[in-house]
């Protein structure tokens, strides 16, 4: 390498070295310069000026600021070269706490928020600088723009920002000092120190207030021990406790009676504690003192005070605690152990709150009672946080109302009171009151204008409100649309009438004088008991009428009866005359005369079946026009979980008698199904049809003819159903099973309709599925067929068939016998039911058919029936009877006999239904 | 702080390298060869870590000798700030120096401050307006260390780029707020000769006349036609003397200490038989250029030297160096191709085993002292992490 190379080489490190030396150097000049600046201020807050002042001069900064950077995101100036800036906050776009920063160009950082505007400035630096308390102080230079700050002005400034911080700290410790001494000389509180360290520890500073409290002046106590104002005697406790304190330089409360240069005696409350130098060595002794003989007087009067309300709480049955803030007891009356009896601690003062309510758990869960959640965590807090208190069951069975206060010191006053009656009593009105809103009369209090301010749900029903608040403050009376002129002054008893959903509504009402001058009102809806009492009148006279009737038909059927058997055996004679070829023509042709006159008679002795009953009614009416509204008439009556079904034939039904008699008689059993369903849910469906009996049908009520139409209206329902014995007495009058809710009328008066104008009514049931009622109206004849005398006998053939007749009058049974001989048929004749019964039954086998009659002494012809069923079913019975169209024995109904014949019998007929027997065996 | 240097023949075994290490890269300093596919290491160091890449002459040399393909410069260091932004010149590489700056600050999340040092890298040719606008943001103060990106063969192949894009024309600049301490040369390894003369007539990096007469003229006499290639170019040919003028270049005389001058070089790039020289620096007319020359033995042991100037610069004992990112030119480096290993040789006995990259650049800039960051030619540089 080439010498002069090499000489630059060097030259150039040597001058490199130099420079890096020469900027450490201005580095420590310039921080040597800003040190002897610091050291030399006489006062903290030059020492901060001088700070701020070298980062002036020797960084180069405009201005410089000293930052409480405590707060998060923000920033408070607490020294600065302006005035104006100190207190002002800053709100920084970055962390200036987070390293030393040199900034070259504010504008690129972020917006700077807060109190000083920087607009201008272009370089600042950040030197942070935390505190040995954690506290953060910042160091904040600005240089106006273009300039910026040099690398090495940030050096300086985070040099200078622990010294700034400790000028700070001073300035803020001599305002602390300089407050601490005019606190202390201004203090109303005596204060005097002695001299740890000298003999005897004179006093060698006294306050003016010390001056006040003594009545000595500072220049006649300094340098003598304090112990001349001292009261007490010397061998008093609490002098010989300040005194032993005093020597070992310790620290203490004292309570003294201390004595005036006056004379005057003083309580003087002296607080002692020592103050100790850098080494650790007590040098003074500092003691404050205060009159407080008016505490100590205010004190005896408090005690005494509380002496006399302690005798007062002790006599009350209510329980008072009272804690201190530290939860133990200060005071307990009697009735606190009494609720909550606490063996061991027994509440007694100076005890715990927790031992006491431990010691009560411990009991409580020996009684009959449940704990509570609330006794077992009590929380007096949120107690008394409830401005109202808070019941509380304790397990002895007693109710308390507790109640707890915090006082401003943090203790806490607990009070209970035994609720127990109370809250019997409150139990008794709440259930009275329940009662009164579950009633369904009307109950309501009003003001003597009649005005309501307490009404149940029933009054506000009945009196057209949807709920009882929407009728306080009206008057009761502007409900009725028949308000009574004279104003309710007393008792009274009204019935009134309101429009309710387009139908007049008839209420009882009731009014009594309360004693607070107002009235209470009981409302009673009777509309539906008028009705049903207007409904049971009108059945009455109808029973009255039909059993008036019923006794004229009786008498009449007993002389139909014996005329139809006469007349059975006369025509019956005839017709085997007419019948006999060996008979003379003029023979014949009187007996046939006699048959056709004897067919007319028995024409008119059916007429007087129908004495007594009602007569017939005239009319034709349209079947469907007149139940057309029955669904709008009586679905409102039907409660919501009832459903109604009507299902009318489109056939038209031109039929005979008074429609409102079938009107009648369909709502009627419309109600009945409601009645039977009750209060469940089910379902009521109406069926109208027409109907015409293949041949004759016996009915619950009533037979009939195969020859005739009917319209069939079935009522059915899902209701309880009926029991057999009930089904048995269901036609009968006055029998019902809705108690006092029912007549017992309405089936008998609708089976007696239907029976007067050839109709039936029959019922089916099943108990606990339904029952479905059925009646029979008869529709208008389209024409009526001409009576003929029966037929002279067209060729049956009866032979091989043997048959019995069972009737009690011998005419009819012989005539019976001679005719169905006449076409082959061995017949024997019983006149006593018992002895034919007991023939079939001995040879079922033997017979081909029992012909009997109803109406026979001892046993009926139902009689007959049912027990030749369980004897010999097999054997087919053909029923005769004088009385047919007043038959209504279940037993004889379609399928228990073969055949029912009417007297006198249709001789053609019966041969004609017994040759069919032949011909399908 | 933790440095390493790494290198690799393809770009994903550098980027398996450099993720292999414990921790996150706070910084890596990328330079390759310009025939390398960088977008693997762009793809994996895509996770925040600020990377400025550029290409360096025919590779570049580490502790562990020459590295023909990749290498990189890692730092980790989770104490410190360290951000990098690519801007193209777009016709103002002033503004875009300037835009990368705040862009590289407010990355680094120092927005408005000043760093210890500014690492960056420029395509060649607008060096000086680079450096004006990085010096608008953070003031004179501060240095800036870097060199331009170069190719093998001066055809304008050299690229720059960080995990995002690839530029050709730009500048890339890194902002440096280390946990360690940094100190730094910049030098350069040649001495004056006795020949100089005046600029009488130049045009930005062109020189058409020194003394008034044609440059070329000027420079085949100071170096006795050393400095050209032979046979010179005729009237209208432009020839590359690039090669031939490495130990021959022009010092521009910026200080004197102790009565002994300090040159900042400019090297000639191209001869034209017009009579005027390109630099690859700027010349004013006025300027007083100083015949300079160089030796093959000069250039190889200068890389130690540097680096022992910029150790003892910062009073950073050897044991704690961590790491030395240099920049050597490219022209130099051509120059001594052939003794590269003893290149490394002098950085490692200064070093003693201290990992370093050192790239081959077309162009240096650094801080002269008292005279604030410059862009010259031939030179080299290093900092030290310590």
């Amino acid at each position: 390498m080439a010498e002069d190379e090499r000489l630059r080489e060097a030259l150039l490190e040597l001058q490199l070295l130099q420079e890096r030396e020469a900027q450490a150097l201005r580095e420590t000049k310039d921080l040597l310069a800003c040190i002897e600046a610091f050291s030399m201020a006489a006062t903290p807050q030059d020492r901060l000026d001088s700070i701020f002042a070298s980062l002036r001069d020797r960084a180069k900064a405009d201005h410089a600021m000293l930052l409480d950077a405590a707060g998060a995101g923000s920033a408070r100036v607490v020294a600065a070269d302006r005035a104006a800036w100190v207190g002002a906050e800053l709100h920084p776009p970055l962390d200036l706490t987070a390293r030393a920063r040199n900034l070259a160009d504010l504008a690129l950082v972020g917006d700077w928020g807060g109190d000083i505007c920087l607009d201008g400035y272009a370089g600042m630096l950040v030197a942070p600088f935390r505190g040995a308390g954690g506290d953060c102080f910042v160091l904040l230079c600005l240089r106006a723009a273009p300039h910026r700050f040099a690398k090495e002005a940030l050096n300086l400034a985070e040099r200078l920002a622990g010294l700034a911080v400790r000028a700070l700290q001073a300035k803020t410790l001599a305002a602390e000092n300089a407050l601490l001494a005019a606190t202390i000389q201004g203090s109303s509180s005596g204060v005097a120190i002695s001299d740890a360290q000298a003999p005897d520890k004179p006093l060698v500073y006294v306050n003016p207030a010390f001056e006040r409290l003594t009545g000595y002046l500072a220049e006649e106590l300094l340098g003598t021990n304090c112990r001349i104002l001292n009261a007490e005697p010397p061998d008093a406790p609490e002098r010989t406790r300040l005194r032993r304190t005093v020597a070992e330089n310790g620290s203490g409360r004292f309570l003294l009676r201390n004595r005036r240069k006056s004379g005057q005696i003083f309580w003087n409350e002296l607080t002692l504690f020592p103050v100790r130098d850098t080494a650790g060595t007590v040098s003074h002794l500092v003691a404050t003192q205060n009159d407080v003989s008016e505490r100590i007087a205010a004190e005896e009067d408090r005690y005494r005070t509380r002496a006399r309300m302690e005798q007062s709480l002790a006599a009350t049955d209510n329980a008072f605690l009272v804690l201190d803030p530290a939860g133990r007891v200060v005071f307990a009356n009697a009735a606190t152990s009494d609720l909550f009896p606490a063996a061991g601690p027994d509440w007694c003062p100076d005890t715990g709150f927790a031992e006491n309510w431990n010691a009560y758990l411990r009991a409580a869960r020996t009684m009959p009672g449940r704990v509570t959640r609330l006794l077992e965590t009590p929380d007096l807090d949120a107690l008394a946080a409830l401005p109202s208190g808070r019941e509380v069951d304790l397990p002895d069975g007693r109710s308390l109302l507790m109640r707890a206060a915090r006082l401003g010191d943090g203790a806490i006053v607990v009070s209970a009171t035994d609720v127990t009656p109370l809250k019997s009593a409150q139990m008794l009105l709440e259930q009275r009151l329940a009662a009164i809103e579950a009633a369904r009369d009307g109950i309501a209090i009003t003001d003597h204008d009649g005005r309501l301010f307490y009404l149940n749900g029933a009054a506000a029903a009945l009196l057209g409100f949807a709920k009882p608040p929407d009728a306080l403050g009206r008057k009761w009376m502007g409900r009725y649309v028949d308000v009574p002129e004279v104003r309710v002054a007393g008792e009274a008893e009204l019935t009134l009438h309101r429009d309710q959903n387009g139908k007049t509504c008839t209420h009882e009402i009731t009014a009594s004088r309360l004693d607070g001058n107002g009235f209470v009102i009981v409302i009673r809806d009777v509309t539906e008991r008028l009705e049903t009492e207007a409904r049971e009148e009108d059945l009455k006279l109808a029973l009255i009428r039909a059993q008036r009737q019923e006794a004229v038909a009786q008498l009449a059927s007993g002389i139909a009866h014996d005329f139809n058997n006469l007349l059975s055996a006369i025509n019956g004679s005839a017709t085997l005359i007419t019948m006999d070829p060996t008979r003379h023509d003029a023979v014949r042709s009187h007996a046939e005369r006699i048959a056709s006159a004897g067919t007319r008679a028995a024409r008119l002795v059916n007429r007087l079946l129908d004495l007594g009953a009602p007569a017939p009614a005239r009319g034709t009416f349209e079947l469907r026009s007149v139940l057309s509204d029955l669904e709008a008439l009586v679905a409102p009556t039907l409660p919501s979980q009832v459903g109604l079904e009507v299902d009318i034939t489109p056939q038209p039904l031109l039929m005979r008698g008074d429609s409102s008699e079938l009107h009648q008689a369909v709502v009627n059993l419309v109600f009945n199904a409601r009645d039977a369903i009750g209060r469940e849910a089910g379902h009521i469906r109406v069926q109208v049809d027409a109907f015409q009996p293949e041949e004759p049908m016996l009915l619950l009520s009533g037979l009939l003819p195969e020859t005739d139409r009917y319209a069939r209206i079935r009522v059915g329902d899902t209701g309880k159903g009926m029991t057999e014995d009930v089904l048995l007495h269901a036609m009968e009058p006055y029998f019902t099973t809705k108690g006092r809710e029912g007549t017992g009328l309405g089936l008998a008066i609708v089976g007696m309709q239907l029976g007067a104008i050839g109709g039936g009514l029959d019922i089916a049931s099943t108990p606990g599925t339904g029952t479905t009622v059925t009646i029979y109206w008869p529709c208008q004849p389209e024409a009526r067929m001409a009576d003929a005398a029966p037929a002279p006998g067209a060729c049956h053939d009866l032979s091989g068939m043997t048959i019995l007749v069972i009737d009690d009058e011998p005419e009819v049974a012989d005539v019976l016998q001679s005719y169905l001989e006449t076409f082959g048929a061995e017949v024997a004749v019983c006149d006593m039911p018992q002895d034919g019964v007991e023939a079939v039954a001995e040879g079922p086998q033997d017979w081909s058919a029992v012909i009997t009659d109803y109406d026979m002494p001892g046993m009926t012809g139902g009689d007959v029936v049912e027990r030749l069923s369980k004897l010999a079913p097999e054997v087919p019975v053909f029923l005769v009877t004088a009385l047919a169209r007043r038959l209504s024995d279940p037993r004889v109904g379609p399928g228990r006999v073969r055949g029912v014949f009417a007297k006198p019998v249709d001789l053609d007929k019966l041969c004609g239904a017994l040759s069919a027997l032949r011909s399908r065996d | 702080m933790k440095i390493t240097v790494q290198s690799a023949a393809t770009a994903n075994a550098l980027a398996e390298a450099i993720l292999s290490e414990p921790g996150r890269p706070d910084f890596v300093s990328l330079h390759c060869a310009c025939g390398c596919d960088v977008g693997p290491l762009q793809a994996a160091l895509m996770d925040g870590t600020a990377v400025l890449g550029a290409t360096s002459c025919l590779g570049t040399v580490t502790q562990d000798g020459a590295a023909p393909a990749l290498s990189a410069f890692v730092i980790r260091d989770p104490g410190g700030s360290y951000g990098t932004a690519l801007r193209p010149f777009s016709g103002d590489p002033t503004q875009a120096a300037r835009q990368a700056t705040i862009a590289a600050l407010e990355q680094a999340d120092r927005a408005g401050e000043k760093p210890e040092l500014i690492w960056m890298a420029a395509t060649p040719g607008q060096e000086e307006a680079v450096l004006a606008g990085i010096e608008a943001v953070i003031g004179t103060d501060v240095p800036i260390i870097g060199g331009s990106a170069a190719d093998d063969t001066v055809q304008g192949d050299w690229f720059l780029f960080d995990t995002n894009r690839k530029l050709t024309e730009g500048v890339l600049v890194a902002v440096m707020f280390p946990t360690a301490r940094v100190s730094f040369a910049y030098q350069n390894g040649y001495a004056p000769t006795a020949h100089a003369g005046r600029v009488t007539r130049a045009e930005g990096r062109r020189i058409l006349e020194i003394d008034d007469r044609p440059a070329l003229d000027v420079y085949r006499d100071w170096t006795g036609g050393a400095g050209l290639p032979d046979p010179v170019p005729s009237e209208t040919d432009t020839q590359p003397i690039l090669a031939q003028s490495t130990f021959w270049p022009l010092g521009r005389e910026i200080s004197d200490t102790g009565g002994v001058p300090q040159y900042l070089l400019a090297h000639p790039a191209a001869a034209h038989g017009s009579g005027a020289i390109d630099l690859f620096a700027n010349v004013e007319e006025g300027e007083v250029l100083t015949q300079m020359c160089g030796s093959v033995e000069g250039l190889t042991a200068r890389a130690g030297r540097v680096a022992a100037l910029a150790r003892r610069a910062g009073g950073i004992a050897t044991e704690d160096v961590a790491g030395a990112l240099m920049v050597y030119c490219g022209g130099c480096m051509l120059g001594v191709r052939d003794h590269l290993e003893d290149v490394v040789a002098s950085v490692n006995a200064e070093l003693q085993g201290a990992p370093f990259l050192a790239v081959f650049t077309f162009g240096e800039q650094g801080p002269i002292l008292g005279m604030g960051n410059r862009h010259g030619n031939l030179m080299i540089s290093c900092i030290i992490f310590g």
